[in-house]
């Protein structure tokens, strides 16, 4: 990293999750928790029809025919906070960009809404306002106020909880040490019941997540496109011989 | 010097604090006070400090406890609690959501009356309603004609509900009804393991051996599924080594299912064939097949002679009627046998069927068998420490009988127009919403001359009330839950208001407790506690003189808690099957001499264009009693793709010839009435098979929720279970075509 960083002590760190589908049951704890966390609203039925639902974090289902009967299986799908995002190359004005420590930011106020990013994310984790987000005027005063508020007209996406990266870090300063793993973790990997999310630094061999990530059972989505992600999964179903 | 009203409130808060702590600041001190929009925080923002208020979620059994994150005073946010044993931090889609439920713009803001049902409803002061309340209950009781009121009561176990039911068994006659069907499942474990009555089941999950779920969701929403997903991770930890699977048997491949490593399809209302086969195949060669056979034969007539039961049950012949493979049933029972002790464990969602006691039943039974009768990794008997707890603080152990059940209060109204009780008094419950027979039930409602609802919402039974008074939520009340249902440590929180209350609601208790007062109340009923707050407290005092934190049991047994056959809960338990649990020692006597009815016989055949129409309960719906809340509306059909409606999920054998695809919309005839929503074309149902969920297409309960999807529940159901003779979920045999 940054010669920068490194003078004031801060090591490089490549934060990431793993998540179990062994564990996961596709109890969407995660996707609400992440709503609640980072204030993102919920749209009418018919812009919900129209395919406009604002969720950072979604519960995929996968159904596999064998036979008259199936294998099923649910994944959280969130941003995978590629270390090549190809979502950082076709913005024409920085608003997404790759930050320290693997987290991929939008900022929000230079966003124009052209939407490449999104039409550039193999995933298809990025959200567009396409309409002025609403609020019931009693549950606006009740919104996180670490995270700002975003309106019409710009892409969003999962963002790590990287404000309580940053609020970490500003704890962690006063002590003038770096942050401890254990204190910075996003919200849904907060409160998964099943404990099924991991989330840490990969730089770190001996982190939890990092040896989690190495796990046989270990695959990441799109491997074959090369956006190396931050996110792995654990499936049984995928094990590598 | 002006004290500004922060100050004050402040000041108060202290004070109030203080007088009541006593010895207890450890346990009660952290209330802070704050002010409301009504009271004009906005002037209060400050530069930001945060600190957790916590409390308690009651959307299920689980109880996990939360915190409130507030930022200069003003809640922001919900957390888990890292450090609870039931919860470890974790809070689930509908605790989450809570925020929402509290800052509903449509909540009730102030009681509610009506002339007759179905009129518009004028808002009244609550003294105005109290006095409405108290006059019609209070009439009844000074002329002792206490068997004309009923109440019927949707929360989930706690000291509060403890105190209603207290209250209402005080006066001769009254009826107190649980809708929570955990107490079902209790009371029939109950008479497998022997324990005294009162307590409750307890498993341990991460421990079983193989683990066969006959429609118990616990991944989902039964029993403490918050506590239970952790332990199936556990049971997981290596999926390398050779663990113990997990079994699902039902007509749909639930998320439970999913996540288990089996899913044994088979038709609704058949579980049951499949569980005697599998005891059959177990009873070969078992030990102590001399004891535990002839219980079988209580029920099953053909278990009288061995060789009719084989021959009736093998796992030939039910795999052949249920159009499996042989293979697939003699693989369950290698897995029971070879993964010890093995645990069946039924759930609610086999239990609201029709039969669905049998089923249920059926499935304690296989424990015989399988030695899942135990401590360690099995299903057990323990104390409830809150039943001890509400006993010291004056609540009084439960009556003798339980005069009619649910079922005793509607059955009469559904075929005739007399009401069988004066006063009905529903308690967070929505019972036009979440019954099968809606229009029935409705107008059964209508004909008690005097129905009154506690609820947070105008809903579809609240429409029909003579007074509906607003409640408190969780986040605005004290109470003391119960300990998660099912986890082997047991766990008592206080639940304390993280918040000033939104509007101006009452908690349930705290209204009892005013028409006590007044008198209304009978006689014996005494509670150490003037509102529930001061009900908190004394259980607080209660729980540190015998230790801190820790609540233990030293008391002796309880007085038998028998119910009568008409319960919806308990019927089959009282006298259709009992079982003796088979010590090691050998069977025990019987504990009745009760005939048992004969087994059931097959339901109507399908028309051939037809098919079952199986409703399913959802974590992220609950019946319905959450859609008001827009992120579960966005969050229930996610996995879908669907958002703020419903579906059916159709078996794609069924779907080619009716030329249906995902996403279309379809329509559902049953025999009198239609309903309409999106068809997903899934093989998680057994081929002639709809699963739909419960809990949409609420006609009341705040903008969000109303008018969104449909509830099959709409469909004209005369389906009656067998046993209980209760209302119950289908299945109905329906048409479905494209819209």
């Amino acid at each position: 990293m940054s010669k920068e960083l490194s003078e004031s002590g801060l090591r490089h760190r490549r934060w990431g999750m793993v998540i179990d589908l062994d564990r996961c049951t596709g109890c969407a704890a995660c996707v609400a928790a992440c709503k609640a966390e980072n204030n993102v609203p919920e749209v009418s039925p018919e812009e919900a029809q129209m395919g406009r639902v604002m969720s950072w974090m979604r519960i995929a289902r996968k159904e596999v025919a064998e036979g008259e009967r199936a294998s099923i299986s649910m994944y959280p799908s969130l941003c995978q906070h590629c270390e090549t995002a190809p979502c950082t190359w076709v913005c024409p004005v920085h608003a997404t960009y790759k930050g320290i420590d693997g987290i991929v930011g939008q900022t929000y106020p230079r966003c124009i809404g052209c939407r490449y990013c999104m039409a550039a994310c193999p995933y298809t984790v990025k959200v567009f306002n396409w309409s002025e987000p609403r609020w019931e005027e009693a549950l606006r005063e009740h919104t996180n106020p670490d995270v700002s508020l975003r309106y019409k007209g710009v892409v969003e996406k999962c963002t790590f909880c990287s404000h309580r990266l940053l609020k970490a870090r500003d704890d962690a300063a006063v002590e003038g040490r770096d942050v401890r793993e254990e204190e910075y973790q996003p919200a849904c990997v907060e409160v998964c019941p099943a404990k099924a999310m991991l989330f840490g630094d990969l730089e770190d061999e001996d982190s939890r997540v990092a040896t989690a990530a190495r796990s046989p059972r270990g695959h990441q989505l799109l491997e074959e496109l090369g956006t190396e992600p931050a996110v792995h999964y654990l499936d049984e179903r995928e094990r590598r011989v | 010097m002006a004290i500004s009203r922060r100050q004050l409130l402040q000041f108060l808060g202290a004070a109030g604090v203080s007088i009541s702590c006593g010895d207890n600041d450890w346990l009660l001190s952290g209330l802070q006070t704050y002010g409301s929009d009504r009271l004009g925080y906005r002037d209060l923002r400050g530069p930001g400090l945060t600190s957790f208020s916590r409390s308690v979620c009651r959307d299920c059994p689980n109880h996990c406890s939360l915190a409130v994150r507030k930022v200069d005073e003003l809640p922001v946010g919900l957390r888990g609690t890292p450090w609870h044993p039931a919860s470890l931090g974790a809070l689930c889609v509908a605790g989450q959501s809570q925020m929402q439920a509290l800052f509903d713009p449509d909540r009730l803001e102030k009681p509610l009356l009506r002339e007759d049902a179905g009129a518009p409803g004028r808002t009244a002061e609550w003294g105005e309603a109290l006095e409405l309340l108290g006059t019609r209950v209070g009439g009844l009781v000074a002329s002792g004609k206490g068997e004309r009121i009923a109440v019927v009561d949707g929360r989930t176990p706690s000291l509060g509900t403890r105190l209603l039911e207290s209250w209402v068994r005080s006066i001769p006659g009254a009826a107190y009804l649980s809708l929570r069907i955990e107490t079902a499942i209790d009371q029939m474990a109950q008479e497998f393991l022997g324990g005294a009555p009162g307590g409750r089941l307890r498993f341990d999950l991460a421990h079983t051996g193989t683990l066969l779920l006959v429609g118990s969701e616990i991944l989902e929403l039964d029993g403490s599924p918050v506590t239970q997903m952790r332990s199936h991770g556990e049971r997981r930890e290596d999926p390398l080594l050779d663990h113990a699977p997990t079994l699902y048997l039902g007509p749909r491949q639930s998320p439970t299912a999913v996540q288990g490593d089996y899913w044994i399809p088979c038709q609704p209302e058949e579980e049951h064939e499949i569980l005697l086969s599998f005891a059959e195949a177990l009873s070969r060669e078992h030990p102590r097949r001399e004891a535990i056979l002839p219980q079988y034969a209580r029920w099953i007539p053909e278990a009288k002679d061995p060789v009719s039961f084989a021959r009736r049950y093998s796992l030939e012949s039910v795999a052949r009627a249920q159009g499996l493979k042989t293979e697939v049933l003699e693989a369950a029972v290698r897995a029971i046998r070879e993964f010890g002790p093995a645990v069946t464990l039924p759930g609610p969602s086999v239990l609201r069927r029709p039969r669905g006691f049998v089923a249920a039943s059926a499935a304690l039974a296989l424990n015989l068998w399988t030695d899942g009768f135990r401590e360690a990794g099995g299903l057990s008997w323990g104390s409830d420490p809150l039943s001890d707890l509400a006993k010291g603080l004056g609540l009084g152990a439960r009556a003798e009988s339980d005069p009619g059940g649910l079922l005793g209060i509607l059955q009469p109204l559904l075929d005739i127009k007399r009401s069988p009780v004066d006063v009905l008094l529903c308690v967070e419950t929505d019972l036009v919403h979440e019954l099968p027979g809606r229009d029935q039930i409705a107008r059964a409602l209508s004909h008690i001359p005097f129905l009154a609802c506690f609820s947070t919402h105008e809903n579809e039974t609240s429409r029909l009330a003579h007074v509906t008074l607003p409640t408190l939520l969780d986040l605005e009340s004290w109470d003391l839950p119960a300990p998660a249902w099912g986890v082997p440590e047991a766990s008592l929180q206080v639940q304390r208001p993280a918040v000033v209350p939104v509007v101006e609601a009452r908690s349930v208790e705290d209204v009892v407790l005013d028409l006590a007062s007044a008198g209304v109340a009978g006689p014996g009923f005494a509670p150490r506690g003037k509102n529930t707050r001061t009900l908190v407290e004394a259980a607080v005092g209660e729980i540190a003189k015998r230790g801190r934190g820790e609540l233990v049991d030293a008391r002796g047994r309880r007085a038998l808690a028998s119910v009568g056959k008409r319960s919806a809960v308990t019927s089959l338990v009282s006298g259709e099957s009992v079982w003796v649990a088979a010590s090691e020692s050998g069977p025990t006597t019987p504990r009745t001499k009760a005939t048992p009815a004969a087994a059931p016989r097959p339901g109507p055949d399908l028309a051939p264009d037809q098919l079952w129409l199986v409703p399913f309960d959802s974590a992220a719906i609950q019946s319905g009693r959450i859609l008001n809340r827009p992120m579960m509306m966005e969050i229930s059909g996610m996995h879908y793709g669907l958002a703020w409606e419903s579906w059916v999920e159709i078996h794609p054998s069924d779907a080619r010839p009716r030329r249906i695809r995902s996403g279309d919309r379809v329509k559902i005839r049953g025999q009198r009435a239609e309903i309409s929503c999106r068809a997903i074309v899934t093989r998680a149902v057994t081929p002639r098979v709809a699963a739909i969920p419960v809990g949409f297409g609420h006609e009341a309960m705040g903008r969000v929720a109303a008018g969104k999807g449909a509830s099959p529940l709409k469909l004209p159901n005369t389906v009656l279970d067998a046993q209980s003779g209760a209302p119950a979920w289908g299945p109905l045999p329906v048409f479905i075509e494209r819209a």
